[in-house]
């Protein structure tokens, strides 16, 4: 497995958990999901975590990258990136829409915010699926 | 010109035609009542069917003008071109939504917040649909 096939899984892995817990507790009522203040702190605190988590285990990764004979981004490692990115840009477009302009008629700031996040996090989701679903089936453009 | 560079093209002019009307018309000095959220939605509803009406007569011209190239798959430059495009726009997307979401946080009004999601969508596509038609012309 490559450097950047790990780190995809590492920022996968991640993400789904942040998110997992912090859409989770406000499907389950805490006041991230009505006051904006105790939104930014509780995402502001995974986000955060998260961050922290994807770096530290991207520095470990790369240290153990530099042994391995290729460990240098290639032209498929671009595609692949694209790729991912390519179809990340349609989650999010569409997200944006409904977000932009369905949700100003109809709903509070507090869910436009919470469902713009919710957007942004399926987005890089859906793209570090086919990151590393390209890599495992061994894509090549 | 390649059927899809065309097509690319057709889409370009009408998105920026109809926004360029949109943003130009849109009456800014009520942006921040709840009026210009309606007057908002009063004006993209027919704009959306413009679009679609416009980029629909533009394509069935196109076909029947370039009848040989319409049923050819996509190959690989094109999904290079496809997937670079796309990859160039998204950035600028994500940078705008976070943008968005921090102009909630200072009380902006709805409308306000709907011109800007809809100005950050307008200007990602743009740069999306642009940069696919310079990579074709670049070749």
């Amino acid at each position: 497995m490559t450097y950047k096939e790990k780190a995809s899984w590492l920022m996968l892995v991640t993400m789904v958990l942040a998110y997992s817990l912090y859409f989770g507790l406000i499907i389950a009522g805490h006041p991230a999901g009505t006051s904006l203040f105790a939104m930014l702190w509780l995402f502001g605190t995974i986000a955060a975590t998260q961050a922290v988590v994807v770096i530290i285990g991207c520095i470990w990764l790369a240290i153990e990258a530099r042994k391995l004979p290729r460990a240098r981004i290639d032209e498929r490692d671009r595609g692949i990136a694209a790729r991912g990115t390519a179809i990340s840009y349609h989650v999010l477009l569409t997200a944006m829409i409904v977000v932009g302009v369905v949700m100003p008629f109809t709903e509070p700031a507090i869910k436009i915010v919470n469902t713009a996040l919710f957007g942004i996090v399926m987005a890089e989701l859906v793209g570090l699926i086919v990151v590393v679903t390209s890599y495992r089936r061994g894509w090549h453009g | 010109m390649t059927f899809r560079e065309k097509i690319h093209w057709v889409a370009f002019v009408t998105m920026l035609l109809a926004f360029g009307w949109y943003f130009l018309a849109f009456p800014w000095s009520i942006a921040a009542s709840p009026a210009a959220l309606w007057t908002a939605g009063g004006m993209l509803i027919p704009l959306t069917l413009g679009i679609i009406v416009a980029m629909t007569v533009a394509t069935v011209i196109l076909a029947i003008r370039n009848r040989k190239e319409v049923h050819l798959a996509e190959d690989e430059r094109d999904r290079a071109i496809h997937w670079r495009g796309t990859h160039l726009a998204y950035y600028p997307m994500v940078v705008g939504t976070w943008a968005c979401i921090g102009l909630i946080f200072t009380g902006a009004a709805p409308a306000i917040l709907l011109n800007l999601l809809l100005a950050m969508v307008v200007a990602s596509e743009l740069l999306r649909i642009g940069s696919q038609i310079w990579l074709y012309r670049r070749n």
